[in-house]
């Protein structure tokens, strides 16, 4: 039964082999880096906190959907901005195309963007969280006027979702004289790639293994966008990626120093304050369905959101 | 604190940020709907789910990333949350709401989960535990009620709400076990029983193998407003000295039952023994025959030989008829001469112990004066007597009972309660026959009626007899460690799972009261005892200290000889031993004065005449 999928993996396999080779050895790589303007620094000073007794924040999200398929179901999210002495400010929500103001909104999106309903409650989804947690964080920053604060994931991604949120942030930072940093532990980006080695890679191709454990790569400064450092701050072969605002590239180094610091060395390679938060807020399915069967009606759940395939026998 | 995850009717899980819960605390629900239970804390626990156990998935953080968060204020000490389990006290009708609040009750909205009743005439046993913060709520007449001890601590302060059990519900529900390993605190929670009845004036007769049971001195560094001085509400008496045995009243077993405890019958003896025995027979009756019946049947042959009235001397005629009477009852049914022989000298011996010298009036005396008895002597002996006193002491009070149900006049006898300790020596389980257990099984189940209450302290409650066990309404369980007896205790009390786990680990002096006045397991600190165990000097305390005070006689006695060596110590050995007053001989002096001097109580100088021991420095 399983013969033809064998020999899918197999060419599979020596597609990513091929891949792999058209990257060429690691040292060349690091050569056409130097030469793109990168820089490679070993981490690993005393990594102070470079902002004196501003606080650190750190700021991520979560969702997730409990139901069948559209619009039989409903998204709960949670987003949350915690510093480093202790203050919390936590946004929540939901959606579901199950009422109507939120039906108007993907209906709305749909019809934008030239997508199915049901991409379009992605989108919908996606923007909704982000919302949430650049609201969170910009509630952190007038509270507690932080020195640095840690977003889970990178600034497109904002920029993107919530524009209009986003620049408020930006302002409120700037203002607060806070530097922001987005950590990213998949880099799905390609700049550095393109730059590199040409289309058609991205920078994770490029960057596994790359770097040594405690090297980052800063890359010549930018003026608009987004500046991006890589670093591998544990021991894992695979570095994460750190969205800087342009202004704030001179910090960059220091900044680095510290995330490096506090990293545990066996780890994936986060900032182990970022992944205490990203435990905190996270909604996973148990509490999904915990919340749910405690404060929806049993009717009203079994009507509307159950999905079929959850009466499965087998 | 809040309650969390799922809940029953019964049971709760309570989360805490701040504060690690105590076990047995009690916490009040604020959940209206079903009007804000109380719950005592089963079990606890502390996590902190950042620090977890290092494994593959969850490596350990290096102390750099903990520093590096510090400097910013972070401590991820501080993520740590505390767990509660939490038994209702009251079953509520429906689930608890998740969610509701939790606090720490006060004392009033507690009062009527804690004390009984009648709380003010109760026997007053030790603190509830967990209840530590209610202390500055109590009201006057319960605070300062009591002292606490604690081996290490040494005495201290009532910390908690007193533990007062109302000892008048009794009558409902008879009959007290104490049950523990030693060192646990079983003795003291039986003495601090006794001496609550001594306070109350209620009568009561404890069996005192172990000699422990005296009243007489305070507990060392009590406060002297805690000192009661019990000596007129005790006394002491010893089987064979004070009190005794009314031959007369003995039944046939009970008889055998008492020359068992000098040494095992056979059966053969015990049938002996029964078919010998009258009732009413007195010492000299019963001894007689005994010894007569011996007689006939080694003289059998002249006896049966000799006619009757071929003998002269009527005495002797008398005798012979006599010992023919005897032959023709009881040859065939009593064994041989030895059997009656072995009979004969273990009757002698309890003769010569005095037992059947006193009876037992001087200690029914003692009772209607509403003391409290204390009755020694050997284990063995005991048995057997606790079996006949018990008999005689429960029939008084029926007596007295029976009549006034009938409306005769009958002369009072007291209620009152019999104590053991070591009660599966007198009322084992199993097939043994044992003298005691039969009236002890009786007055478990029917000694209620008449007043009469069992206070049965044991470390084996597996080998108590399961039918005592079963009436003990209220049992006072300390540390035990045998799997049996956890076993055992499970079967026969309301302890639950997290209770019955933590029995081998409970300090000494802290026990669950689990009991069907109160309806629930109570975890108890008992209180200190007023008074202390005579013999609590350790004996290798006692031999350190004795071999101190020889060595320090004898420095005294050669002080003024010094310098002693060989050469002279012929010369003072007169002197020495005269002051000493124990001969010692030259040798064994010389050694003495070496092991000093190894000791740096004297000093050794060589000289030509050998070593000259000289004062220390």
């Amino acid at each position: 039964m399983q013969d033809d999928l064998v020999a899918c993996l197999r060419a599979f396999n020596r597609e990513l082999r091929r891949r792999g080779a058209m990257l060429g050895d690691r040292a060349i790589l690091r050569e056409r880096i130097l030469r793109a303007g990168g820089r490679f620094v070993r981490l690993g000073g005393a990594g102070d906190y470079p902002f004196g007794s501003a606080p650190l924040v750190a700021v991520d999200g979560s969702t997730h959907g409990f139901g069948g398929s559209y619009p039989y179901v409903v998204y709960l999210f949670r987003a949350a901005a915690r510093s480093s002495r202790g203050e919390r400010v936590v946004e929540q929500g939901y959606l579901s195309p199950l009422v109507a103001a939120h039906r108007e909104e993907v209906a709305q999106v749909a019809a934008r963007e030239g997508v199915p309903r049901e991409h379009a409650l992605l989108l919908v989804r996606d923007r909704q969280l982000c919302r949430l947690e650049v609201r969170a964080a910009t509630a952190a920053v007038g509270a507690v006027g932080p020195g640095l604060v840690l977003f889970d994931g990178g600034f497109l991604r904002y920029a993107h979702h919530a524009p209009e949120e986003w620049e408020e942030y930006c302002r409120t930072a700037r203002a607060a004289g806070a530097v922001s940093v987005g950590v990213i532990e998949e880099a799905a980006s390609s700049g550095l790639a393109r730059a590199v080695v040409g289309e058609g890679f991205f920078d994770r191709d490029l960057l596994f293994g790359l770097l040594d454990p405690g090297e980052a790569l800063f890359p010549a400064p930018v003026k608009r966008g987004v500046y991006t450092v890589f670093a591998r701050l544990s021991r894992h072969p695979q570095p994460v990626a750190c969205d800087f605002l342009p202004e704030h590239s001179q910090q960059a180094p220091a900044v680095m120093e510290y995330l490096y610091r506090i990293t545990p060395s066996d780890s994936r390679g986060i900032p182990l304050f970022l992944d205490l938060v990203d435990a905190e807020v996270r909604l996973d399915e148990w509490e999904v369905e915990l919340l749910l069967t405690t404060w929806v009606e049993a009717d009203l759940r079994e009507r509307f959101l159950v999905p079929h395939r959850a009466r499965r026998t087998y | 604190m809040q309650v969390v995850g799922t809940t029953t009717q019964q049971e709760v899980w309570v989360a805490s940020r701040d504060r690690k819960f105590v076990i047995n605390e009690l916490l009040l629900i604020e959940d209206p709907e079903r009007e804000n239970p109380v719950g005592e804390v089963v079990s606890t626990s502390s996590l902190n789910r950042y620090l977890p156990l290092a494994g593959e998935k969850t490596p350990l953080v290096d102390e750099g990333v903990l520093a590096g968060l510090r400097a910013v204020g972070y401590r991820i000490e501080e993520e740590e949350v505390h767990l509660a389990r939490v038994r209702l006290l009251q079953e509520a009708g429906t689930p608890v709401t998740v969610g509701a609040r939790v606090r720490r009750p006060a004392f009033h909205e507690v009062a009527r989960y804690l004390l009984p009743a009648r709380y003010r005439d109760g026997l007053v046993l030790g603190v509830i535990r967990g209840t530590g913060h209610l202390t500055s709520e109590l009201p006057g007449d319960l605070r300062e009620v009591l002292w606490l001890y604690d081996p290490e601590r040494g005495l201290y302060p009532q910390d908690g709400v007193p533990f007062i059990f109302d000892h008048h519900q009794m009558h409902q529900y008879p009959h007290i076990g104490i049950f523990g390993g030693s060192g646990s605190g079983k003795s003291f929670g039986l003495r601090v029983l006794l001496e609550e009845l001594m306070e109350r004036r209620i009568p009561a007769v404890v069996l005192d193998p172990h000699l422990e049971m005296d009243f007489s001195e305070p507990f060392p560094g009590l406060p002297a407003e805690f000192v009661r001085d019990y000596r007129d509400r005790f006394t002491v008496f010893t089987v064979g000295v004070d009190v005794g045995i009314d031959f007369t009243e003995l039944t046939s077993r009970e008889l055998a039952g008492l020359l068992d405890a000098v040494y095992p019958l056979t059966e053969a003896m015990t049938n002996a023994v029964e078919t010998l025995h009258r009732k009413r027979d007195s010492l000299v009756s019963f001894g007689s025959n005994l010894r007569d019946l011996i007689r006939a049947m080694e003289e059998e042959k002249t006896i049966q030989a000799v006619a009757e009235d071929k003998v002269a001397d009527p005495v002797e005629r008398e005798r012979i008829k006599r010992y023919r009477d005897l032959l023709a009852r009881y040859k065939d049914r009593v064994g041989g001469v030895s059997t009656l022989n072995a009979i004969s000298w273990r009757l002698n011996a309890l003769e010569k112990e005095g037992v059947f010298t006193a009876g037992t009036a001087v200690l029914e005396e003692a009772l209607h004066r509403r003391q409290l008895v204390v009755v020694r002597g050997p284990v063995r002996l005991l048995g057997v007597y606790a079996a006949y006193l018990f008999r005689r002491l429960y029939a008084r009070r029926r007596e007295f009972q029976d009549a006034r149900a009938k409306g005769q006049e009958a002369p009072w006898f007291p209620p009152f309660v019999l104590a053991t300790d070591e009660a599966h020596h007198f009322a084992p389980r199993g097939e043994r026959e044992v003298p005691a257990r039969g009236i002890i099984r009786e007055i478990a189940q029917e000694g209620r009626k008449y007043g009469v209450f069992l206070i049965l302290a044991t470390q084996r409650p597996a080998l108590l007899d399961d039918t005592v066990t079963a009436q003990l309404n209220t049992k006072i369980i300390f540390r035990t460690v045998r799997a049996l007896d956890i076993a055992a205790i499970e079967q026969e009390t309301d302890l639950v799972r997290e209770e019955l786990a933590r029995l081998p680990y409970l300090a000494s002096g802290n026990a669950f009261v689990s009991s069907a006045l109160v309806g629930r397991t109570v975890p108890v600190r008992i209180r200190a005892a007023r008074t202390a165990s005579p013999h609590v000097i350790n004996p290798f305390d006692e031999l350190a200290q004795r071999a101190g005070e020889a060595d320090r006689r004898l420095l005294e006695v050669i002080a003024p000889l010094l310098p002693l060596g060989a050469f002279n110590l012929d010369l003072h050995l007169p002197a020495i031993q005269g002051k000493l007053g124990t001969p010692v001989s030259f040798q064994e002096l010389l050694d003495r004065l070496r092991a000093l001097a190894r000791e740096g109580h004297l000093r050794v100088e060589p000289t030509p005449f050998g070593e000259q021991f000289l004062p220390g420095r």
